[in-house]
């Protein structure tokens, strides 16, 4: 795999509440420069993104229902049609965790139709919080979100405690027969952290050390 | 035994992405005959707290924990909240539009919220005190204050900062009684709510709320 490849898997992230316009600004550049699969930010900052990654290959993660993912649907669509509508590419939604717990895997399963309903072309990612959940837990989350036909189940927020590569093998090992991907987020720093994720599975990375990592890849 | 004039001081949230109907169940059960001042729950969460807490104040998070979301999407959520009768809202502003010092920006939100509350409901507003230097608190809580928004939650969680004595003696000398302060973050034992209380805070956020109104030992 070469720099241009895991530039082209990277999601590069800015998810700090006070970051600056500036640091926005940067993360743009750097995707525009170096080819990041896209930039992973705040839905408010989506408008702002899309001016200056106009023309580029770069596209933009909107973080959807984040952090703590307990909306209702209603709020989950009007979310997602609002950061389409502002130049969202991609769009990583938390799942309604409380109701994994509780085991309503109907209301998962509505959540899962609807959110890929409303993003035909666009792409869908899933996000687990996987720190808080067992394997079984984990399993059935990646059955439900892969045959509802989103592309990627993804491991966290990156608020809360970084996934391990044997997570990501287990989601992947569950979806590998499917059209759903893996997007391994959080505590992904180094080259080294890269490529044992990608090892595991992983096809995107989220992280906010992308250009660290495109700068000492070696392939 | 349980101090009833200090429970009447307290607003509980249980919010944690993990938080499930279960959990909520629980936590009503635990409050049966216990006079908080609020319940503050996920957008989820509203009709369900609002069915089994019957007659108490039952608020939401609009753009909490982070300030990230669009004002199209911040202003569905107070529709949601007023439709539903809640009491009141934490709302989290644009701390990036703050911190990159673009005061229009983060008033033309405030106002929009303000007008679409029209006092139908309390806005509490989280100034975010553990990220931000003394002087900045002073400038966002007189932009809350002349925009009409006359109480703040210190802190929001997700480790982004914690609520010090000083904070509050701060804020309390500059504003006095014109803006009402409820702290959160890091508020743990009753010695340490009692030290907000004597120095004039209003109300306090705690997960640790049994073990300071007395319904648990103190560890």
């Amino acid at each position: 795999m070469t720099k241009k490849d895991i530039a082209r898997i990277v999601d590069q992230t800015q998810l700090k509440p006070d970051v600056s316009m500036d640091s926005i600004e940067s993360i743009c550049l750097e995707a525009r420069l170096y080819d990041f699969a896209t930039v992973a930010i705040y839905p408010c900052h989506v408008p702002f993104a899309r001016k200056l990654l106009e023309g580029s290959n770069s596209g933009i993660t909107a973080a959807i229902a984040f952090p703590y993912g307990a909306w209702s649907l209603e709020m989950k669509e009007f979310e997602i049609k609002d950061a389409i509508k502002n130049g969202a590419t991609d769009l990583d939604f938390v799942i309604n965790v409380g109701a994994l717990k509780d085991k309503k895997y109907d209301v998962l399963k509505n959540e899962a139709d609807m959110c890929r309903k409303v993003t035909r072309g666009k792409i869908l990612k899933s996000i687990f919080e996987v720190c808080l959940l067992n394997e079984d837990e984990i399993i059935k989350a990646c059955e439900i979100y892969a045959q509802a036909g989103v592309d990627f189940v993804k491991t966290s927020t990156g608020f809360l405690e970084p996934p391990s590569p044997d997570v990501v093998k287990i989601m992947h090992e569950v979806v590998k027969k499917t059209g759903t991907q893996v997007k391994a987020a959080g505590g992904i720093k180094t080259a080294g952290d890269a490529k044992e994720m990608i090892a595991a599975g992983a096809t995107r990375l989220g992280t906010s050390s992308g250009l660290e990592i495109y700068n000492s890849w070696v392939g | 035994m349980i101090d009833s004039e200090l429970a009447g001081k307290m607003v509980l949230a249980p919010l944690t992405t993990e938080t499930s109907e279960a959990d909520i169940r629980t936590f009503a059960n635990d409050l049966e005959g216990i006079n908080v001042y609020s319940i503050i729950v996920d957008e989820y969460y509203i009709q369900l707290a609002k069915e089994i807490l019957p007659g108490r104040r039952i608020g939401t998070i609009v753009s909490y924990p982070l300030g990230s979301l669009t004002t199209e999407v911040n202003k569905k959520l107070i529709r949601k909240a007023l439709d539903y009768g809640c009491s009141e809202i934490d709302y989290s502003p644009k701390f990036n539009h703050f911190k990159s010092k673009k005061y229009d920006l983060l008033k033309n939100e405030l106002e929009e919220v303000v007008e679409l509350v029209d006092n139908k409901l309390d806005i509490v507003a989280v100034p975010q005190v553990g990220q931000m230097t003394m002087a900045e608190i002073e400038k966002i809580c007189s932009l809350f204050l002349n925009m009409g928004i006359n109480i703040i939650k210190t802190n929001s969680g997700l480790n982004q900062g914690i609520t010090e004595i000083e904070h509050v003696q701060f804020i309390k000398r500059i504003f006095g009684d014109s803006l009402e302060v409820e702290v959160s973050g890091g508020v743990r034992t009753r010695e340490q709510a009692m030290a907000f209380f004597e120095i004039g805070a209003d109300r306090i956020h705690s997960s640790t709320w049994k073990q300071i109104i007395g319904i648990d030992k103190e560890d």
